[in-house]
């Protein structure tokens, strides 16, 4: 029986599909921007989960089928470099308000293929990142807020009145 | 579960009687059915031989390791979907959660009438099912401790007084169907079956595409992963029989890279599946029983609901689609838990190979309109459920979605679906991209797996599936694939080729190729019954008979108590070096050939030609005493005038593309013969007639019965034709006259019959038979013959075939000759006449089921 990867830092990625240093900075930049810093977490440990994170998504870019790993690299490279046509500097160079403004330029963009590359990393990035090993003895005695729900998401959650048409509740639109 | 991952060495070439690609829920079960029953099977497993009960499940390392494209095959269509599927020994099996479904009742009814599937019903299919669930240890919990998620989301259906089942899983033991190893996946079950009963697998193996001729796939082409991507190994498998079992998205790929396109990967079918997490006031403790057990049935089969994996990282993912809004939620996620809305798609998708691309295989799903408005009410009444539950807050997996907070806030959801753009699809069930069935406008296989066209390539997977069935496929899967393996142990007869042709079998006297056709099989009949009537042959019933043969749907037929079967082909040397080990001093019959191909005429000379070189080099190089070589009239042509006729004399003017073939095979077995290590006699029958017909010549009753027989011009030209045990009579003098080495016979009933003559006395015999036949038959110009030819011709010199063409080409044509130098030389005493063979024909046809 072939041995089988005990731990997650241990994920081998293929060869072939092995991105470029460049490549591996920017995903590694995309991962950071993605996953908040939580005072439960101390910064060795997340600096190691994401570096673990970032392989992962590198591992699962590599394992997109051939005909959608190369258009995918090359959204990656313009990921990376279109920034120099706003701000002078590429994705990796930025500081964190920028990056974090870029990643939701595209997060929200009408194209849809911009959207699908961020969900992509975004996706395997959380999966990787919360079920990091490192990261379950911090996650496993999470803050629990009193009155959670409405109380946390209240400063970030989406009220009624800016809900897409199609989640507004029916009263008001019963008849269409 | 073998330890070892054995590597095949570059080049090589594998045999085996069965070859199982893909070692899922349909490829074990079949795997070890074969298996079991006595056949020689080999499995390949395109993903790697990893124990699965070591890796977590759902964790970051077995979706890595064990999820094709790490778990993101897109599904590309309007709004893409991420399909799921295992890509490991064990498939699938290895990474769900082990849910048991049966076929739901109203899909029996239903796939009989829309793919017209044959012997599908609840009393042959249930005896499988109990079988597996026996086999399988399907149980419930049982008592066992309920997940927290589940027992909250159980809580609520109950509140809202809605249907709802625990679903049975494949785990052993009570309390404890989560731990690690308990579920009874293939690597638990049938792998080892299959493994114990002599099968040997293996990993890393993908089979890129199927070589195939005239109906018969004589091998695979496979590259085996060696973990450098630059060096893969690359060899082939040759089998007596394949079954695909590579999943519904693979199988109708390996398929359509291989030319098979009849209604494969049009009709791709699956259960798009949308999800929602939910806060509570107290701690879910998801992530210690990730798997859920309930299912709402209140709407099914449309929509079905269930629990969810919630580790803390899916549960992120859920967030995902919002996370700058809802990312803080995240603090929370111990009092989170996950949950599906899915629907039984009602959109069409397909599957489509990339040429030149060994993973190059585009997946498209068109949802549908009502599957938007179904996944939207689904999630409505998820969320319905959630908040009865006592949920404070829902998390839908949707675009631009608000945090849901009451149940009226999820009631307004159904009113408009969701637009599809909107929503985060994802689906783990895929079928019906090959479906079984006698339908033969939707259908790819026969109702029993069969690739339509083919006599020993099957397809045994959930692509079969004729559409979704609205539960998890994996029983149905299994059950149906243990029916078919049933059913081809049953079609090919009671004993394994392989078997019969190993072990302590006398050397022998006689050796036949072409058996399974139509003079082989009948020149082996006589034989083994000793009803030649040539005395050389009288005690030929005792004598050890070899014969080569290729498909195994036929061996039935040659099957006898001196008959030893030796697999091979024409086109391998290596399986024609085995058809001769030890046949020092014995005769060899050649009679294979290829008279139709399928459609190239390179296929002519690949086996007429090239074939009869390496089975007649294998004979002389183990010491064969004299082969009989099976020619034809084609080599001369038509006579020059219908009064003419052939002798031995009469010089070459071969015919087309077979007749070229056939008179190259003729100058090789004059080389080889003048070479003096092997006598050689050749015998050229013209127009066969007599048992084991196929069913062209069944068409020519038909067409004379139905008055649609073309008679060219005024009818009087003339055809020799050769009842089978004329031929028979005349290939076993060719063996046993001494003086016969070296020289060319024509063997052919006593004269040549005008075609007038020979639709006459068919139209009697039929008329004797009862057969109510149109007397007047359809008359054409003679010039419609020379018109056939010439496009035959055309067709021809561009390599193409055309059987329809090529026939009527011939039928202005006279192709008569002379037995005379048989009789004088051979004593060759032709013992059946036209209106005696017509008649024994048509008795065989009536007896053997052919409709005329």
């Amino acid at each position: 029986m072939a041995a089988a990867p005990r731990s997650f830092a241990s994920l081998a990625v293929p060869t072939a599909g092995r991105l470029g240093r460049r490549a591996a900075a920017t995903v590694g930049a995309v991962v950071d921007c993605l996953v908040p810093a939580d005072a439960a977490v101390d910064p060795a440990t997340r600096a190691a989960a994401l570096a673990d994170t970032t392989r992962f998504v590198g591992s699962q870019i590599a394992s997109l089928p051939d005909f959608l790993r190369a258009p995918y690299l090359l959204a990656l490279a313009a990921f990376e470099l279109l920034p120099v046509l706003r701000w002078g500097r590429t994705f990796t160079a930025l500081d964190g308000a920028r990056r974090a403004a870029w990643l939701a330029l595209w997060t929200d963009a009408k194209i849809g293929a911009m959207r699908n590359f961020v969900k992509l990393i975004r996706g395997c990035a959380l999966l990787a990142y919360y079920d990091h090993p490192a990261l379950a003895a911090s996650l496993r005695t999470p803050t629990v807020s009193a009155g959670a729900g409405r109380a946390e998401a209240g400063a970030t959650d989406t009220g009624d009145d800016d809900m897409p048409s199609f989640l507004r509740p029916a009263a008001g639109r019963a008849h269409e | 579960m073998s330890d070892a991952a054995p590597h095949v060495s570059d080049g090589t070439r594998l045999t085996t009687e069965v070859l199982v690609v893909g070692s899922g829920a349909g490829g074990a079960a079949t795997a070890a059915a074969l298996a079991e029953g006595g056949r020689e099977v080999l499995i390949l497993e395109e993903g790697p031989n990893a124990d699965t009960a070591a890796i977590p499940q759902n964790s970051p390392e077995a979706i890595a390791l064990l999820y094709r494209n790490g778990g993101m095959t897109p599904m590309l269509g309007r709004q893409s979907m991420a399909f799921v599927e295992g890509r490991c020994v064990g498939g699938s099996t290895e990474i769900n959660s082990g849910f048991w479904h049966r076929v739901p009742p109203d899909a029996y009814e239903r796939w009989a009438a829309s793919a017209l599937v044959a012997d599908f019903t609840p009393a042959i299919m249930e005896p499988y099912f109990e079988r597996l669930e026996r086999e399988l240890s399907v149980s419930l919990l049982n008592g066992g401790a309920v997940p927290k998620s589940s027992a909250v989301f159980r809580a609520g259906i109950e509140r809202l007084g809605w249907r709802y089942d625990e679903v049975p899983r494949c785990a052993r033991g009570t309390g404890s169907q989560f731990a690690a190893g308990a579920k009874q996946s293939m690597q638990r079950t049938f792998i080892p079956r299959a493994l114990a009963a002599g099968a040997t697998l293996l990993a890393d193996c993908k089979v890129t595409r199927l070589r195939h001729t005239n109906g018969t796939v004589g091998g695979v082409e496979v590259v085996q992963s060696t973990g450098d991507p630059a060096y893969p190994r690359r060899f082939e498998v040759a089998a007596d029989a394949v079954f695909l079992a590579c999943g519904a998205i693979q199988t109708p790929a390996v398929l359509r890279r291989s030319g098979i396109t009849q209604n494969v990967g049009d009709t791709l079918c699956t259960h798009p599946m949308i999800k929602a997490a939910a806060l509570f006031d107290e701690d879910m403790e998801a992530h210690e029983a990730a798997l859920p057990i309930y299912q709402v049935k209140e709407f099914w089969p449309t929509i079905t609901i269930g629990g969810s994996v919630c580790s803390p990282g899916f549960l992120a993912m859920i967030l995902g689609d919002n996370w700058k809004a809802q990312q803080q939620a995240m603090r929370d996620w111990a009092r989170m838990a996950a949950y599906y809305a899915g629907t039984r798609g009602m959109g069409r998708g397909s599957v489509r190979a990339i040429r030149g691309l060994a993973d190059g295989v585009v997946v498209r799903y068109r949802l549908s309109q009502a599957d938007a408005r179904n996944l939207t009410i689904g999630l409505a009444h998820l969320g319905e459920i959630l908040f009865a539950a006592g949920a404070k807050a829902v998390y839908p997996s949707v675009v631009g979605a608000p945090v849901l907070r009451s149940v009226e806030q999820c009631r307004g959801l159904a009113k408009q679906p969701i637009p599809l753009d909107a929503m985060s699809l994802s689906s783990v069930h895929a079928f019906s991209s090959c479906p079984m069935g006698e339908n033969p406008d939707v259908c790819a296989t026969d109702s029993f797996g069969k690739v339509h066209g083919f006599r020993n390539l099957y397809v045994n997977d959930a692509s079969l599936i004729p559409d979704a069935p609205g539960v998890n496929p994996q029983g149905t899967t299994m059950a149906i694939a243990l029916r078919n393996a049933d059913h081809f142990m049953q079609e090919t007869g009671r004993m394994s080729m392989r078997r019969a042709s190993s072990g302590g079998a006398p050397a022998p006297a006689i050796l036949v190729t072409g058996a399974p056709g139509w003079l082989g099989t009948r020149l082996v009949e006589t034989l083994a019954q000793g009803t030649s009537g040539v005395p050389a042959f009288a005690a030929s019933a005792s004598l050890p008979l070899r014969c080569l043969v290729r498909p195994v749907d036929d061996v039935a037929t040659i099957a006898g108590d001196t008959v030893e079967l030796s697999r091979g082909d024409l086109t391998d040397p290596a399986s024609l070096r085995e058809l001769c080990r030890g046949a020092e001093g014995a005769t060899l019959f050649h009679v294979a050939g290829l008279i139709h191909p399928a459609r190239f005429t390179r296929d002519f000379d690949r086996i007429n030609f090239e074939g009869t070189r390496n089975v007649l080099l294998a004979a002389q190089e183990a010491g064969v005493k004299r082969a009989v070589v099976v020619s034809s009239n084609s080599p001369l042509g038509g006579n020059p005038a219908h009064d003419h006729v052939f002798d031995e004399a009469s010089p070459y003017n071969p015919y087309m593309g077979y007749g070229r073939s056939k008179a190259r095979m003729e100058a090789f077995v004059h080389e080889l013969q003048a070479a003096g290590k092997l006598e050689t006699v050749i015998i050229r029958p013209p127009w066969f007639y007599g048992p084991h017909q196929p069913p062209r010549q069944t068409l020519f009753f038909t067409m004379i019965k139905d008055g649609k027989f073309p008679v060219l011009g005024d009818g009087t030209q003339r055809r020799s034709m050769a009842y089978v045990d004329n031929i028979c009579q005349g290939l076993l003098l060719a063996a046993s006259t001494p003086a016969a080495n070296g020289e060319t016979y024509w063997i052919a009933d006593e004269r040549p019959y005008p075609i007038n003559e020979i639709v006459q006395t068919v139209t009697e015999v039929l008329e004797s038979f009862g057969y109510a036949c149109k007397g007047k038959q359809m008359r054409l110009p003679a010039a419609v013959g020379g018109i056939a030819r010439q496009i035959d011709g055309a067709l021809q010199a561009v390599g193409l075939y055309h059987q329809k063409f090529h026939v009527l080409g011939e039928m202005d044509q006279s192709i008569a000759c002379s037995v005379e130098k048989a009789k004088r030389e051979l004593g060759y005493a032709p013992r059946f006449a036209l209106r005696a063979g017509m008649t024994a024909s048509v008795e065989w046809c009536l007896a053997n089921g052919q409709r005329i």
